[in-house]
Formats: structure tokens, sequence, C-alpha cells
């Protein structure tokens, strides 16, 4: 099961990642707040290893939530 | 006759059961209680920062209301005149919902009560107020930059745990003989656990989370924190039933609890969480595990293989349903928040969408994994909290030799169950280990079983081994 551990993790370079992604997602981090956010980044990047570690079966990629498409009524859809 | 409020000095620990028992006995009015209980509150929350807001008029004039039907031979519900308080995340009608920030007070007023809320109330529960939580439920400590910390009314100096920490500080200072909480990490279990209350955890879908501010879409769970098992049961079984406004809400019939309390817990198959669960650097929750497993005769341990995984990609959808939820507060009102949600929101908006996407699919396959040990047990014995309540303002704790983040940690047991959706229930034991202070013991059962881990709940209450006592205040 436990494969790639650590890769992420040892890769980031959370400077680069603030950098990068910030502007992407139209999300400023101002400088003093970058400290904190590049350690949860770290901390995440741990979790991400831990995540990738699994070996999921590779013919499928089955997320948790389930999207149920609502039903409508007889009469909802003779109404539309 | 019934009794003047100041014959009442008896009730304030009172159980929800208790109290709805001796008012159908018309021993005293229910407007009676609720004032008694209204001026407790105004006295203590001073101190303990539990109520965000009372609500008096409302609740007397409900409590008249009831006094009304009883008088008249009415029979207004099984939770009749117990007086309840709900996170602030709850909407209430004429109130902002809070959800514990800053932000949110520039909100409209709720126009009706969260479905829960009125579902409690259509049981004959009477709502005194909202309650104290950390920011946008973010949270294990209780603290919170703008509203001040809620605190544990076991030691005024300590954490009440959180992020329903009015929850657990109101119920166990005798002030809320019932509330209502939400769980996205373990956030019902930990007060729970720091306060010394029970705790329930339905399982994800169970409850509607209709007119509730979220935090995290596919971990949001709410429920009850009680004085005992009892009311636990009391209270979930009027929570229940279908409501298509919650996506995620299950179709399921209502499962009737309260009646199954007394069977005991013969022919249950117990095993103790090891593994990642294992409580050798903790040894208050070492040894409330080991009286739980003694007092139920639960030798096997399990390996709860992919743990750690599993506990990962909730952390991970966390970070990243999370900041999806306040992208535009963190654009536009970014030194609103407080600093230590604010800091993690920005963390998990910058987090690669693969990541959430791998942690959605590991979430899937960590659930087949605690499935399988199923398969041998009906109940699995955990830790609900590494340790018992930490002292207002701690920043670290160590795990393993690892100083690591307080805040996000005090969840390291909670956070993988809740992961998978599963019904738990959390039972307050008192050892010397803790020198006074609680800790929470969780019992976890198959998905759709509250049944289960409410009768072990009750049967530890019953043989002495778990209960809630009364803090001197």
């Amino acid at each position: 099961m436990k494969k790639n551990n650590l890769a992420l993790a040892e890769a980031l370079d959370t400077n680069a990642l603030i950098d990068s992604v910030s502007g992407l997602v139209g999300i400023e981090v101002p400088d003093q707040h970058r400290e904190m956010v590049a350690m949860h980044l770290q901390i995440a990047a741990k979790m991400a290893d831990l995540v990738h570690s699994v070996e999921l079966d590779s013919r499928f990629f089955e997320l948790a939530p389930v999207f149920t498409p609502q039903e409508l009524t007889e009469g909802e859809i003779l109404d539309s | 006759m019934i009794a003047k409020a100041d014959s009442l000095q008896v009730e304030e620990f009172a159980t929800a059961a208790r109290i709805s028992r001796d008012i159908r006995a018309r021993k005293y009015a229910v407007v009676d209680l609720v004032a008694a209980t209204l001026e407790r509150a105004e006295r203590l929350n001073p101190e303990l920062n539990a109520y965000s807001c009372l609500l008096r008029d409302r609740a007397m004039r409900r409590a008249t209301q009831l006094d009304q039907i009883l008088t008249a031979g009415g029979d207004p519900g099984p939770l009749v005149g117990v007086p309840f308080g709900v996170k602030n995340l709850f909407d209430i009608q004429g109130q902002v919902t809070l959800a514990g920030s800053k932000i949110n007070r520039d909100l409209s007023v709720s126009a009706k009560d969260a479905l829960l809320v009125e579902r409690l109330e259509s049981a004959g529960a009477i709502l005194i107020g909202a309650l104290s939580m950390g920011e946008y439920a973010y949270d294990f400590t209780g603290e919170n930059e703008h509203y001040g910390a809620c605190r544990n009314p076991w030691d005024l100096q300590r954490m009440s745990g959180g992020s329903s920490s009015g929850s657990g500080s109101a119920t166990a200072a005798g002030i809320a003989p019932l509330s209502l909480g939400s769980d996205t990490n373990g956030s019902i279990r930990v007060p729970s656990s720091l306060c010394g209350l029970f705790g329930l955890k339905p399982t994800y879908g169970r409850l509607p989370r209709t007119g509730t501010y979220p935090f995290c879409d596919s971990l949001d769970h709410l429920g009850p924190l009680a004085r005992s098992a009892r009311d636990l049961a009391l209270c979930f079984d009027v929570l229940q039933g279908y409501d298509s406004n919650d996506p995620a809400c299950a179709d399921k019939p209502v499962l009737t609890t309260t009646q199954q309390l007394q069977q005991g817990v013969e022919g249950l198959r117990f095993g103790v969480a090891g593994g990642y669960f294992d409580t050798a650097n903790f040894p208050v929750a070492a040894a409330a595990v080991q009286q739980v497993a003694s007092a139920v005769g639960a030798g096997k341990i399990l390996d709860m293989q992919g743990t750690s995984e599993g506990r990962a990609a909730a952390y991970l959808i966390t970070n990243a349903e999370s900041s999806a939820l306040h992208r535009d507060h963190l654009i536009e009102r970014l030194e609103d928040f407080d600093s230590d949600t604010r800091d993690r929101f920005l963390a998990g908006s910058l987090q690669p969408a693969s990541w959430y996407l791998r942690a959605q699919a590991v979430r899937r396959w960590y659930q087949e994994q605690v499935l399988e040990e199923f398969k041998s047990v009906d109940i699995i014995i955990a830790p609900a909290t590494p340790c018992v309540a930490p002292k207002i303002g701690s920043k670290w704790l160590e795990i393993n030799g690892e100083q690591v983040p307080l805040r996000p940690n005090l969840g390291l047991f909670t956070q993988p169950f809740s992961a998978i959706g599963l019904p738990v229930c959390t039972v307050p034991l008192w050892l010397d280990e803790g020198g006074g202070m609680p800790i929470g013991v969780q019992l976890v059962a198959p998905p759709w079983r509250e049944d289960l881990c409410l009768r072990v709940a009750y049967w530890l209450e019953k043989q002495g081994i778990a209960d809630s006592r009364r803090p001197s205040l």
C-alpha cells in the first residue's frame, strides 16, 4: 500500500505554490500570513502523500459523494 | 400544586427525561422551570461564555403555551418542557446565524428556525438560546478571537473543546439539559469528551441539515449532546425524518432507539481500535478505553488498517470544501476572519484539485476497510480525545514525540469515523489519571445502527462506568 511515500511533501515549494496558485484562484495571500499558510500547506502535502499511498483499483476512481438525480413528479414534468 | 421557581434548585442538573416526567406529573410548571434555567444561565454565562444569545421572551412565551396545553389535558410531546440550546450555526427565527464569525454579523436575520429546532419544539422542548462556537466550525478548542474562549465548567482555565463549544459548556454546566451541535470531524465528540457529556454523532445523512450554516458539505453532521444516554436517545428519536431540502439526507425509516436501550450488551461483539488508535502515549485516554473494554469484555484488538489514510482524506476534503465555501469572504474580508481559521482557509483555497479528488476516492476505500472490521464486531471502542481538556491558549500537542498544532489534532481520534459517516456515541469517564477532568470514549457502530451504540452507552451508564457529573459553579 505504501508507494510514493512523502514525495509531495518533500518536493513541495510552498512559496512557489502560493505565488503561482493565489493569482490563478484570485485569492491574495498577504505577506504577514504567508508563513502560517505555508505551514498548513506543508501539513496538507503530507496528507496528500498519505492518500496517494493507497493503491486503489486502477480500473475505478469512485468518489465518495454520490449524486442522485432528483426525480420530478408527474405533475411537475407536465407543468414544465 | 405547582411548585415555584425557588424550589427548583435541585433540578439544575436534571436530565431531559426527568424534567419531562416531572412536568407531566405537574410537579412544577414549565414557566417556572424555564425561568429558573434562564436565571441560572444569565448568572453563569459571563464566566462560561457558553451562550451567545439567550431568548428569554421567546422561551417564556413557549413555556406559557405548553402550560396551557398541559392544563387543558393535552400532550405536547415526549420532551415537554425541556430547555435546550443550539450551536449558533442553526437558524433561529429573528436572529442572525453567526456561525461563530464576525463576517456573518452582516447577514439578515433568519426567517424561520432550522428544521431540527422545529422538530425538538414539536416534541415539547423549548429553545432558550444560541450557543457559542469556533469560527465557521473550523475548531476543536472552543477558542474564538471575536467572542472570547468558551470555558470548561470543570476548570474555567481549560478549553471546552469545539467547535460545538457552547453546547459542551452549557450542557455540562446544567444550563441546557439538551443541546444540539454539529460534527464535521469531531465537533460534537471532542467537547463531549472534554466537558464530560454523552454525545451522539449519527450516521452521515441521517439527520437533515436544513436551516444550518454549513462547513463542509461532504462531512457535516448534526446531533445532540446530553447528560445521559437516555436523553440522547429521546432526542435522536424525535430529530429523525427525511427532508429533501438537504441533498445529503437519506430517505430512511425512523429508527426508534429509546425502547431498545435496556437490551443490554449481551450478544454484542466488541473490538478495541488498535493501530492508528494506539494510546500508548496518552495515558488518560488509554485508561479510559481499557475501563470500557474491560466492562464489556472486549479482548479483540482491531488493526484498523487504512486509518491514517482515511483521516488524511478527511483533512484534505475539509480544507478544500470549506475554503471553496468561503472564497468570497477570503477575497473581500480576509482580515475579518479569526486568524486561526483564516490561515487554514487560505491554505485550503490553494490546495490542488487532484489532492481533493484522491481524498474522496480514498474515503470510499477506507470505508471498505472499516466495514471489514464490522464482520467480526458490532461495536468498535476507541478513544475520543488524546487528552483531557488542555489549558486555554495551548497551541501544541505532542504526538509520538512530535509537536503538532493542537487545533486540528484534538480531533485525531474522531476524524477517521466521521470521514466515513459512522454513527458514534461518546461516553464520559472520570479517572484518577484525569486529575478531576473527564475524558470520553467513542462507541462506534455500523452505518445506520445508532441503536447499538446508544444501547452500550446506556448500559455503561447503568453499570456506573460512564456518567455525567455536576461541576461546582
